[in-house]
């Protein structure tokens, strides 16, 4: 999968998760820190972009909090490469 | 309570001086200050409770030491609930036959309780956290279920707060100043206002104390719902006070308890007051319940429900706590369903649904935590039976 493409599977689990996005996503936004999902909105979207992707990410476990795009984007290609 | 409190301080001060005499290199040295003093704290309130703590502490590594031999069994650790769960059937301490009359100190009544509701969860997190950077020192264990501030009422902190880093850090005079500052904040909440509030407050408002309310019972909706707002505003003051003394207390020796509150009686939605309350347990909630449950199950509403009832009971065992965490789970799935609907924001003014956000916040986990802490199922009932203007005598 290339960053575009798992970008894309990332925005639609973030729209899944809490309903819109406003724009697109920039590899330097975090999703936390930047309000668009709280903690337990963070849950819900790493289920569905593992959901999306078809198979557990083993780079995320219960206590991964690294929501900036750009490590999300990395983990999808490295775990779809 | 205040004398309790006093010995708390001069016993945090002695303890901090020797601590920073014994060099940064000598971390166990200092790690063995920590040790005996809160060993000695918790020795007085009562022997029994530090010889279960010391015991689930052991428990607690060797679950460590047996997930990391058998990865397949992940589910492990969570037998660390095990002693929590003896202890609802019948209370641990009266099992075993310590000297009866022990010392028990008028700051320390529920400590046993509450304590060991708290360092289960620190301990399932230091196992979690060990298997992750697979070590696990013992010492490490022992430190953070024992570190006497922050035993009976948190936050919940794994032993990377308590590791060999954390204890070889240089004096810092600013911080431990700071400390004794921030002990002082915790002291006039929890002694001071949180008193106020028990006794002057409820005395003006129902014309008796907040203790004699479970008693007397409620004229009406009006004054129910006020005692909430009441009873609430107590709990906040002094959880958050006790936690704040933890903090300061961890300054003092220059560690880093996690900071357990945001203002959430500003809270405008009940996913905001999360944000905002006992934070380190909210933390807990989602990673280690909600999110694997989430795995588990597929469905979130669900995986709320579920992980807020179990919290709900482990705060206690009881009817209320059980409606508390299905209310809040409830609330919680409710919120994130209309999120994910897309559903549109109520056409009033950004001000206008912020406040009204805070007051129907405020006034849902002001009667949730009410219900809860309910002496009795028949107080409850009482409680409740009071908002549709039934009074039980």
């Amino acid at each position: 999968m290339t960053r575009d493409e798992a970008l894309a599977v990332i925005t639609k689990a973030l729209i899944a998760t809490v309903g819109s996005v406003d724009g697109d996503l920039a590899e330097d936004t975090n999703l936390v820190d930047d309000g668009l999902l709280d903690s337990l909105d963070s849950m819900t979207f790493l289920f569905e972009l593992e959901n999306d992707l078809g198979s557990k990410l083993e780079a995320i476990d219960e206590t991964y909090d690294d929501f900036r795009v750009g490590a999300l984007v990395d983990i999808v290609v490295q775990a779809t490469s | 309570m205040l004398a309790s409190f006093q010995i708390l301080v001069l016993a945090t001060f002695a303890a901090s001086l020797v601590y920073w005499l014994l060099p940064a290199g000598w971390v166990e040295g200092r790690r063995a200050v920590l040790l005996v003093t809160s060993g000695v704290f918790i020795w007085i309130y009562n022997p029994a409770t530090l010889f279960i703590a010391v015991a689930t502490a052991l428990l607690a590594w060797l679950l460590y030491g047996i997930t990391r031999r058998y990865p397949q069994y992940g589910w492990l650790p969570w037998l660390i609930v095990l002693p929590l769960v003896l202890n609802a059937i019948t209370p641990l301490d009266q099992l075993i036959p310590f000297p009866a009359g022990s010392p028990r100190s008028v700051l320390f009544t529920t400590l046993g309780t509450l304590g060991m509701s708290f360092y289960t969860f620190k301990l399932y997190v230091s196992i979690k956290q060990g298997l992750k950077l697979d070590s696990l020192p013992f010492r490490e264990v022992l430190t953070t279920t024992l570190f006497y501030p922050a035993f009976p009422a948190g936050p919940i902190d794994g032993s990377q707060k308590f590791d060999h880093v954390a204890l070889s850090r240089d004096p810092d005079i600013r911080r431990w100043v700071m400390g004794i500052g921030r002990i002082g904040i915790g002291a006039v909440k929890a002694f001071i206002i949180g008193g106020w509030i028990q006794t002057t407050l409820a005395d003006a408002l129902f014309g008796a104390p907040m203790s004699a309310m479970y008693e007397q019972g409620w004229d009406g909706p009006v004054q129910a719902l006020l005692f909430a707002f009441v009873a609430f505003a107590y709990l906040y003051i002094n959880f958050s006070g006790f936690t704040d003394i933890a903090i300061g207390a961890g300054w003092m020796f220059n560690l880093d308890l996690t900071e357990n509150f945001r203002f959430p009686l500003i809270a405008h939605s009940i996913q905001n007051f999360w944000q905002r309350w006992h934070l380190s347990l909210s933390k807990f909630i989602t990673a280690y319940m909600f999110k694997p449950m989430l795995r588990r199950t597929g469905k979130t509403a669900l995986s709320l429900i579920v992980t807020f009832t179990l919290i709900g009971l482990w705060h206690k065992a009881s009817l209320g706590y059980l409606f508390w965490g299905i209310g809040h789970g409830s609330a919680l799935a409710l919120t994130a369903w209309y999120r994910a609907k897309k559903r549109p924001p109520i056409p009033l003014p950004h001000v206008v649904r912020r406040a009204g956000g805070i007051v129907i916040t405020l006034t849902f986990v002001s009667l949730m935590s009410t219900i809860a802490n309910q002496p009795s199922n028949r107080v409850l009932a009482r409680y409740v039976l009071s908002f549709v203007g039934i009074h039980v005598a």
